[in-house]
């Protein structure tokens, strides 16, 4: 049977003031908005390899991001060099040659965000070159007096359109997986949406992911437990808290959910 | 003892960067081969594909001749290991391309798996292989787990050596002679992948 997926997310950022001189590090956030630096992002993900992870999403979250960019280039090879574990990566892709470059230097999926609002139909023509299955959409939202609305983080506005209807039409399109976060949970250890997780993963054919939130691993059994989701991502969880996956793992396998030993 | 050298067919498909450095890891020499006209220098050949079965076929045909490959596969005897699309392109048909032939190696079909009550296509995630027969590392009728990635499947079939279910039974490991494929990533299992590499290297030795 296939197993439910415990997913470590690493944001990248450059917290370089030098000009023309990049040092990407690995940190965490809370609501996108206030970054905190954790350390070199390679060894953060060999330690969660060696913590049986069951996959890594590795975010390029600067703005105006060339996602071509030598550094850039220099840090995925080093990632698919020393890790032997499927990678999501994703920050900036904006057309069929950026899929390209990422998979052609590592990453097993490609995660895109914002250009899904400018050119949705990106999903289709990667979809049919590369195949559904390594195309992610990554979706931020929030929710707001039970409303819940789509979060364009590159224009910093909503979207006031259905999630479920829109995540239909992405899925028409070819998308492979998604990839839901709650924008007003990241990082505040509120516990997952489980209403937009039960929603969504119940009712696409499609795997979900959730994140955003996770503060316990009770947080994952809960969401497991409830809803359809195939994987929960979290990034302050696996790095800030004593709890690494192999302690989530058992408490998670202890109520029976089906995950990797 | 001499470093086993690994020829990774090179065509625009898919990512051949970790596989290249799984088997660097086992201490193999590995190339990435624009042609397979000259194989003085290699003792196995990996055929890789992620994308959409039309794609592979299609670059692979572009990039390389298919008699040289069934001449190296069939006459040479070389060891392949075919991952992925690589092993669906094995067959003669896909339903994902239905205007295509395949490599026609084995006699099967690739379908799209049927859906299935709440069970999600594609089928992404770590997954249960059931092994057939003894297969050094692994133990016949024992499960082990690989990362899977993918949404078309060949049904089980007489050279089937390795079993999963997700809607239902596919192959995920099939073998003949010097030919061995996997429908998971072994590059990517962690662990069990890297012994499932190194039994292909062993078993070939």
């Amino acid at each position: 049977m296939l197993k439910r997926r415990l997913i470590p997310k690493l944001l990248i950022k450059n917290f370089n003031n030098k000009k023309n001189k990049k040092n990407l590090v690995f940190c965490t956030s809370e609501n996108f908005k206030k970054f905190r630096i954790v350390g070199d992002p390679v060894s953060q993900a060999k330690i969660y390899e060696s913590q049986k992870a069951d996959e890594l999403i590795i975010l390029f979250c600067d703005k105006k991001i060339n996602i071509k960019h030598l550094e850039n280039l220099k840090l995925i090879k080093k990632f698919s060099s020393q890790i032997f574990m499927p990678l999501t990566i994703g920050g900036g892709v904006k057309s069929i040659s950026d899929f390209e470059f990422l998979l052609e230097n590592g990453a097993d999926k490609v995660s895109i965000n914002s250009i899904i609002f400018e050119r949705p139909k990106i999903i289709n023509e990667a979809a049919k070159k590369f195949g559904s299955q390594c195309v992610v959409v990554s979706i931020d939202f929030i929710e707001e007096k039970k409303k819940v609305f789509i979060y364009n983080n590159k224009k910093k506005n909503y979207l006031r359109v259905d999630l479920l209807s829109y995540i239909r039409k992405l899925i028409s399109y070819g998308a492979g997986e998604l990839i839901l976060t709650d924008i007003n949970r990241d990082g505040k250890n509120s516990g997952l949406n489980i209403e937009v997780a039960k929603l969504i993963s119940e009712n696409v054919k499609i795997p979900t992911i959730i994140s955003g939130g996770c503060s316990v691993a009770e947080d994952f059994i809960k969401c497991f437990n409830q809803t359809e989701v195939q994987g929960i991502s979290a990034g302050n969880f696996f790095s800030f808290k004593d709890q690494n996956p192999i302690q989530t793992r058992s408490q998670i396998r202890n109520s029976k959910i089906n995950i990797r030993i | 003892m001499l470093k086993k050298k690994i020829g990774i067919i090179s065509y625009k498909a898919g990512n051949i960067y970790s596989i290249q450095k799984s088997f660097e890891y086992l201490g193999c020499e590995v190339s990435i081969l624009q042609n397979i006209n000259n194989l003085k220098n290699i003792n196995y050949l990996v055929l890789p594909g992620v994308g959409s079965f039309g794609h592979c076929v299609k670059q692979l045909s572009k990039n390389f001749s298919l008699s040289i490959f069934k001449k190296t596969i069939f006459k040479d005897q070389f060891p392949l290991l075919c991952i992925c699309v690589g092993m669906q392109m094995l067959g003669n048909l896909s339903q994902e391309s239905p205007e295509l032939n395949g490599l026609n190696i084995f006699n099967f079909t690739v379908f799209k798996m049927k859906e299935k009550n709440h069970l999600k296509i594609p089928h992404v995630g770590w997954n249960d292989v059931i092994f057939k027969k003894n297969f050094k590392y692994f133990k016949k009728n024992h499960k082990y787990d690989f990362y899977f990635d993918h949404s078309y499947i060949v049904k089980e079939d007489k050279f089937c050596i390795g079993l999963s279910e997700h809607t239902e039974k596919f192959s995920s490991i099939i073998q003949n002679k010097n030919i061995l494929a996997c429908q998971f990533h072994p590059e990517k299992s962690q662990e069990n992948g890297i012994n499932f590499l190194k039994t292909f290297l062993d078993f070939y030795a």
